[in-house]
């Protein structure tokens, strides 16, 4: 196991993560990226996706991530997210509900009134959602 | 004698009522403050972590160019003023709106978002711009507001009708202490001393500094108004309950007043009354 750095994750309504490990991998908007100890300064925004951290008995713990961006400066890592929730956390009704949902509102169209940039960022966090869910 | 006696003791009575009520709010506003502290508290790290985010990027490179970030003071402010739909809370609202219109140099060129009722209602009267409110929130700010708030004025930024946005909240210092905040929230202001310090370090932005700006600042905006609005909540049961407490105590004392005024006027009726009857005794002997 490689050196360790400070990894915060946090949302809204809490302080996600907290902890110390040696490394985490985030999707941003141009692609997966790793960070281990000693990375160099770096801001980038983050895509819905999921995030990996490497636990202390070297297994990857998933978590489901939506949008929001990534700080290293140092040895802290910071990663600030809309929502996060652990793959076991993952409500597979609610996100199959949430998909079902989006999914009628795109079907209607814009005459109903819908935002579709919104209808379509929630239907990509519920398929994010149940993807993982039914992969890990 | 008697009709005053009956008169002290309704307003007793009446006064009695008032106090239940005062007392039951009052008792109401603490488990509120409660569960709003609690609120603030789980939101106080991300608001934290966005503005330092913010900050350190501009510090940390001189060279980002965005419409958002500048220096020297706009003639078209929007003003987000927070406050609650309801009243009975001492100088909570009152304060916020004044705080919004003390720098208002012109009614015409001044934009006014509304938070809760008491704005609405205030600035309407007194004829000012409000161009959009949003009600029946302030209690319970959920992020899904703030976001909707953050993408009207940005998008009304981004027209060019208004060349700064204004967060007016109220800060809560402590339990016992509210404070009306205006803060400026776009153009976002460089901040000037830190270039001694870490200017030297270098930050890789990716994909670049523009791009990441664009992400962040909306984000930023969303995230200090939603911060803002959960301070205000906060904010709003503390200044509830103390004016309730102040009621309660003045209605205690009121009450003791009028207690003591009906016995003496029990007294002066009962002194009265004997002296008429030894009176009586004595004409008749």
């Amino acid at each position: 196991m490689g050196k360790k750095f400070k990894l915060d994750v946090v949302t809204p309504d809490r302080v996600f993560f907290e902890e110390e490990t040696d490394m985490v991998i985030v999707k941003t908007t141009e692609g997966d990226i790793g960070i281990l100890y000693d990375h160099e300064p770096l801001v980038a925004p983050l895509r819905i996706g999921s995030m990996r951290v490497r636990m202390e008995d070297q297994t990857f713990k998933w978590a489901a991530c939506s949008a929001g961006f990534l700080t290293v400066s140092g040895d802290h890592v910071t990663v600030v997210v809309d929502s996060a929730e652990w793959v076991d956390e993952i409500d597979m009704e609610r996100a199959l509900e949430a998909k079902r949902r989006a999914e009628t509102r795109i079907q209607e169209g814009p005459e109903k009134g819908t935002d579709l940039v919104r209808a379509r960022a929630a239907l990509e966090r519920a398929i994010n959602r149940i993807k993982l869910r039914e992969v890990r | 004698m008697a009709s005053s006696t009956r008169d002290i003791k309704r307003k007793i009575r009446s006064v009695n009522s008032t106090m239940q009520i005062t007392k039951a709010f009052e008792l109401v506003s603490t488990a509120k403050l409660k569960r709003a502290r609690d609120r603030m508290d789980i939101t106080k790290p991300y608001f934290d972590t966005i503005q330092t985010a913010v900050h350190d990027i501009l510090s940390a490179d001189k060279s980002i160019k965005s419409k958002f970030v500048s220096s020297g003071h706009g003639v078209k402010p929007l003003y987000i003023v927070v406050t609650s739909d309801r009243g009975l809370c001492g100088g909570y609202n009152i304060n916020a709106i004044k705080k919004a219109i003390e720098n208002v140099t012109s009614k015409e060129d001044a934009k006014f978002f509304a938070v809760g009722k008491k704005a609405y209602d205030t600035l309407r009267q007194n004829g000012f711009n409000v161009i959009d409110s949003f009600l029946y929130i302030s209690e319970k700010p959920e992020f899904l507001h703030a976001a909707q708030i953050a993408k009207s004025a940005t998008s009304l930024l981004e027209k060019g009708e208004i060349d700064s946005i204004h967060l007016v909240y109220t800060r809560f210092v402590s339990t016992i202490s509210q404070e009306a905040t205006d803060l400026l929230l776009l153009p976002i202001e460089r901040p000037a001393a830190s270039e001694s310090a870490q200017a030297t370090e270098f930050v890789n932005y990716e994909p670049s500094a523009e791009e990441v700006l664009k992400y962040i600042i909306p984000k930023y905006v969303e995230s200090t108004i939603y911060g803002g609005m959960i301070e205000s909540s906060a904010s709003e049961q503390a200044a509830r309950r103390i004016a309730m407490e102040n009621a309660s105590d003045n209605a205690e004392d009121i009450i003791d007043d009028l207690t003591l005024y009906f016995n003496r006027a029990r007294q002066a009726a009962i002194t009265q009354e004997i002296s008429e009857i030894v009176g009586g005794a004595e004409a008749l002997k």
